[in-house]
C-alpha cells in the first residue's frame, strides 16, 4: 500500500515538488526553533553553583587615581564595610560579576588542545560571599599571597573535560597559548554559571587577585534589612571616603531578571515567528490538499464503485501525503544531522536529536491534520455523484 | 486593461473566501513583521530626534591600539586625541564631544533614581536639534567657569521634581554633587546610541578624564558636515589623521607596546556593519548581504506557500484560460495578467500588514522596551513596504503564472490542467 502511495506521488512529481520543498523548509525552521529553545530551557533549569540572593555589586571607577593612593582608599572602604551590621560578607572581583555583560575568557590547556573558559579574578572571601561549593581541595587563603602567579581553582565540568582519567587536584594547567605559564590546581568547585548558562562557554576558573592590579568590582552580601535607605547611606559614606570615584550599586537579582528578559526576548521573537510561519504553512497545505483531493473525484468514484470502503479511501490520501512528508523529512534530517556531526555550535548532540524528533513529530501531525478533513469529506461522496462529475 | 485585471482579481478574491484568507494572512503577517523590524532598525541608524534632518553627522566612537600579535587595548576617544588632533581638522563644519554615559544615583526621599550622565561641550548643542521645554543649554562661559549646571530630560524632571513642575533654576543632586538646572529637553530615545542621556553637564567638570594622556579614553567625537556630500571628505581627512598618529610619549610603559592604531569616523549604520568590533573597518557590503539574505529567507516559506496554493488553483480558472487562448491571447499576455493579479493581492495584504505593524509598534512603544522611543512609521519604511510587496508578488506569482499560461487550449477548455 505504501508502495502504491509512493508510485502515485512519483507519477505527479512535478506537481508535488512545491509541497516537498515547503515541508522541507518547515521542518528546518521547526528544527532550529526547537534546538534553540531546548538549549536555553535546559540551561535555565541547571543549578547555578552559587547563590545570588541579597547580593549587591558595587563597581568602582577610580578615574585615574594613582595606584598607591587608591590602595589606601580601598582599605578605608573595606573598614567602612566591615562596620555595617547589614553587610554579612564582601569580596573583590573584576568585571564579570553574576549576570553582568562583561566577559573575560582565556584559553586553558594541558599542553595540547584547549578549552575556552571564563576567568574570574577573586579574593579569599569570594566563596563565602556567593556560597560557592567546593567539591575537592580548598579555596584561596592568605598563604597564597606568596605566589607571584596565583594557582587555579577550576569547575567540575572543566576538570572532567581536561582530566578524564582522574582527579584534577594537584595537576598543572597552562593559561593562554603564547607563553609557557603552567600553574597548579588547588581546588575544584561545582559548575559555575555566572550568566545562568546563557551565552557563556560553561567552563570557568578562578585566580586570586594580586595587589599590583586593583579590582574594579565588589560583591556584598547583605541581610534582609538592607533597603534603599541603607543603600543611600552607604553611597554617601563611600563618596566621603573616595570623593573622586564614580560608583554604582546594583542588585544581582535585578541584574538577573534584566539579563533573562534580554536573553528571552530573542527566543520569544523566534518562537512567535516560527509559530506564524508554521501556522501559515498549515493553512496553505490544507488549501492545496483540499484542491488536489477534490480534483480526484472520478478516481474516488471508480474506487468506491469497485468496492473500496470509505476508510480505505481516507487512509490512501493520508498515506500519500505522509509518504511525501517522509521524503522531505529524509532530506531535512540529513541537513539537520550535520549540526551535531560537524559540532557547529559546540552544543551537546542530544539537544539536536531531541529537536529533530520533536520537529518530525510536528510535521507528521501537521500534514495528518491538514489531510484528514479533505480526505474524509472526499470519502463521504456517493460513488454515483462522484462518477457523474465526469 | 489594468482596470479589467483589477476587476478580475477582485472577482477571484471574492470567489473563495478561505483561499483569500490564507493568501492575505500570509502576506500581511510577513510584511507586518518585516515592517516592525525595519522600523526598529531605522530607529538606530536613521536621523531621529535629537538629530534633525539637516544635521549631517558622523561619529568617532572607538580607538584601538594593537601589537599585531593579537594583543591590544581599546576604548572610546581619549581627550588628548580630541584636543590635539581631531579639533584641528579642517573639513568638518563643527566638532563636538560627548562622554560615554556614566551611571549615577539620585535619591528622592527613599526612592532611588538611576541617571545616565554625559559630559558634553557647548558645540554639542549647536549641532543637534534638541527641543527645549524650558531654559537653554550651557554656553562657552559656563564651560570656562566650570559651572555646575545641567540640562536634564523631561523624564528626569518628572521623576525628580514631579510631573510637569518647572525645574529651571532649581538644584538637583546626583552622586552627592549638586547641579543647577539650566534647561529641560524632550526625552531622547535609547535607540539614539550616542545621544541618549538623562543628564547633560559641561565637559570641563570631567577633570580626571581631561588629564588622561592617552589616545584612548571615554569620549565620542561628533563631526558635522555642511551637507551630506562633506561626509566622505571628513572620513578621508580623519583616515589621514589616524595614519599619522603615534602612541603619545606620556602613555604608561605597557601601552607603548601597542603601536598599531586604528580608528574610523563612521555613521551609525557603518558602526553596526563593523559588528561593534572595535578597530574593525565598516563592512557595508557584508551587512547589506546579510540583511537581504535574512529577509529573503524569512519570506521564503510564505512565498512557497503562496506558490503552491496558486499552482493548485490553476484548474479553477482553466476554462477562462482556454477561452482567452482560443480567442488569440498569447502565453505572455496571460502570464502577465496573472502576475499583475498576484501583485494586486500582495498590495492588499501589504496594506493590512501596514496596519498590523502600526499596532505592534504602538504596543512596543507603550511597553517602554526601548526607553523613550517614539516608533512612528517613517516614509522610507513605507516605501520599503511597497517594495517588499512587489518582490513578494513577483516571487510567488511568476511560477504559477508560467504554468497557467503553458496549458494547452484543448485541455484548458476541457478543464484539465496538464
Amino acid at each position: 500500500m505504501i508502495r502504491q502511495a509512493f508510485k502515485l506521488i512519483w507519477n505527479q512529481k512535478g506537481k508535488h515538488l512545491g509541497l516537498f520543498i515547503e515541508i522541507f523548509f518547515s521542518f528546518m525552521v521547526l528544527f532550529l526553533v526547537f534546538s534553540f529553545g531546548i538549549y536555553n530551557l535546559q540551561e535555565f533549569f541547571s543549578p547555578l553553583g552559587y547563590s545570588y540572593e541579597d547580593v549587591w555589586t558595587i563597581s568602582f571607577n577610580r578615574e585615574g587615581l594613582e595606584q598607591e593612593a587608591a590602595l589606601l582608599v580601598d582599605e578605608q572602604i573595606e573598614d567602612a564595610l566591615r562596620s555595617y551590621p547589614e553587610i554579612q560578607e564582601f569580596s573583590w572581583t573584576q568585571g564579570n560579576v553574576p549576570f553582568a555583560n562583561t566577559s573575560n575568557t582565556s584559553a586553558m590547556s594541558r599542553g595540547n588542545g584547549n578549552v575556552q573558559a571564563q576567568r574570574f579574578t577573586v579574593d579569599d572571601n569570594y566563596d563565602e560571599t556567593l556560597e560557592v561549593k567546593l567539591t575537592e581541595g580548598r579555596w584561596f587563603e592568605e598563604q597564597d599571597e606568596v605566589f607571584e602567579k596565583s594557582p587555579f581553582i577550576i569547575t567540575q565540568n572543566m576538570a572532567e573535560e581536561l582530566f578524564p582519567e582522574g582527579s584534577a587536584l594537584g595537576q598543572k594547567l597552562k593559561w593562554g597559548d603564547t607563553e609557557e605559564d603552567y600553574r597548579e590546581i588547588i581546588g575544584v568547585v561545582e559548575d559555575f554559571r555566572y550568566r545562568g548558562g546563557i551565552m557563556e562557554s560553561g567552563y570557568s576558573f578562578f585566580i586570586r587577585k594580586n595587589n599590583d592590579h586593583l579590582l574594579s568590582d565588589m560583591l556584598i552580601k547583605v541581610t534582609e534589612e538592607a533597603d534603599a535607605a541603607f543603600e543611600a547611606q552607604l553611597i554617601k559614606q563611600l563618596h566621603q571616603i573616595a570623593p573622586g570615584y564614580s560608583l554604582e550599586i546594583r542588585y544581582i537579582d535585578e541584574m538577573r531578571s534584566n539579563f533573562l528578559l534580554v536573553s528571552f526576548i530573542p527566543m520569544l521573537i523566534l518562537g512567535i515567528i516560527g509559530a506564524f510561519l508554521i501556522f501559515n504553512v498549515a493553512l496553505g497545505l490544507f488549501g492545496v490538499l483540499w484542491q488536489n483531493i477534490s480534483r480526484r473525484k472520478q478516481e474516488i468514484g471508480v474506487r468506491r464503485a469497485m468496492g473500496s470502503s470509505k476508510a480505505e479511501i481516507t487512509i490512501q490520501f493520508i498515506l500519500e501525503i505522509m509518504v511525501l512528508a517522509t521524503i522531505s523529512l529524509i532530506l531535512g534530517i540529513f541537513f539537520a544531522s550535520q549540526f551535531p556531526l560537524l559540532d557547529v555550535f559546540g552544543v551537546n548532540a542530544g539537544i539536536y536529536i531531541v529537536a529533530i524528533v520533536f520537529a518530525a513529530i510536528c510535521i507528521y501531525l501537521l500534514v495528518f491534520v491538514c489531510a484528514l478533513i479533505p480526505s474524509t469529506q472526499a470519502a463521504e461522496l456517493h460513488p454515483a455523484i462522484a462518477l457523474r462529475e465526469e | 486593461m489594468l482596470r479589467n485585471y483589477i476587476k478580475i482579481a477582485w472577482k477571484v478574491l471574492a470567489r473563495n473566501k478561505f483561499f483569500t484568507f490564507v493568501s492575505l494572512f500570509g502576506i500581511s503577517l510577513t510584511i507586518g513583521i518585516l515592517l516592525v523590524l525595519a522600523t526598529l532598525f531605522d530607529q538606530i541608524v536613521g536621523k531621529h530626534y535629537p538629530v534633525g534632518p539637516d544635521d549631517h553627522l558622523i561619529y568617532v566612537a572607538t580607538v584601538s591600539q594593537e601589537d599585531g600579535k593579537g594583543s591590544g587595548w581599546n576604548g572610546g576617544v581619549g581627550y588628548y586625541l580630541y584636543k590635539n588632533f581631531i579639533q584641528k581638522m579642517k573639513s568638518p563644519k563643527n566638532i563636538a564631544v560627548i562622554s560615554q554615559p556614566k551611571s549615577t544615583n539620585s535619591f528622592v526621599g527613599d526612592r532611588k533614581i538611576t541617571l545616565s550622565l554625559n559630559y558634553t561641550d557647548e558645540d554639542y548643542w549647536d549641532m543637534h536639534s534638541y527641543s527645549f521645554i524650558e531654559g537653554k543649554p550651557y554656553n562657552a562661559e559656563h564651560m570656562r567657569d566650570k559651572a555646575r549646571v545641567v540640562v536634564i530630560t523631561r523624564a528626569t524632571r518628572d521623576s525628580y521634581f514631579g510631573e510637569g513642575v518647572s525645574a529651571v533654576g532649581k538644584s538637583i543632586e546626583t552622586d552627592n554633587v549638586v547641579y543647577k538646572v539650566l534647561g529641560v529637553v524632550e526625552n531622547v530615545s535609547e535607540a539614539s546610541i550616542y545621544q541618549y542621556s538623562d543628564f547633560y553637564v559641561p565637559l570641563t567638570l570631567a577633570t580626571q578624564q581631561l588629564q588622561n594622556p592617552d589616545l584612548i579614553g571615554q569620549f565620542i567625537v561628533i563631526l558635522q558636515g555642511e551637507t551630506e556630500n562633506d561626509i566622505p571628505t571628513i572620513k578621508e581627512e580623519y583616515k589621514d589623521l589616524v595614519a599619522r598618529l603615534t602612541v603619545p610619549a606620556a602613555s604608561q610603559g605597557w601601552k607603548q607596546n601597542y603601536k598599531i592604531i586604528s580608528s574610523y569616523a563612521m555613521s551609525k549604520i557603518e558602526r553596526i556593519s563593523s559588528g561593534f568590533v572595535i578597530g574593525q573597518e565598516p563592512q557595508m557590503g557584508l551587512l547589506t548581504t546579510i540583511l537581504t539574505a535574512a529577509m529573503l529567507l524569512f519570506m521564503l516559506l510564505p512565498a512557497l506557500n503562496l506558490i503552491n496554493l496558486n499552482s493548485s488553483r490553476i484548474s479553477e480558472r482553466s476554462s477562462e484560460i482556454g477561452v482567452r487562448k482560443a480567442f488569440g491571447a498569447n502565453s505572455m499576455t496571460l502570464a502577465w495578467q496573472f502576475i499583475v493579479e498576484n501583485i494586486l493581492v500582495t498590495l492588499i495584504g501589504g496594506g493590512i500588514g501596514l496596519l498590523l505593524a502600526l499596532g505592534a509598534l504602538e504596543i512596543i512603544e507603550s511597553s517602554e522596551l526601548i526607553t523613550h522611543a517614539e516608533l512612528g512609521l517613517q516614509f522610507n519604511v513605507f516605501l520599503f513596504a511597497v517594495f517588499l510587496c512587489l518582490v513578494f508578488g513577483l516571487l510567488s506569482g511568476v511560477l504559477p503564472a508560467y504554468r497557467m499560461s503553458k496549458i494547452q487550449v484543448v485541455n484548458a477548455l476541457k478543464g484539465l490542467n496538464s
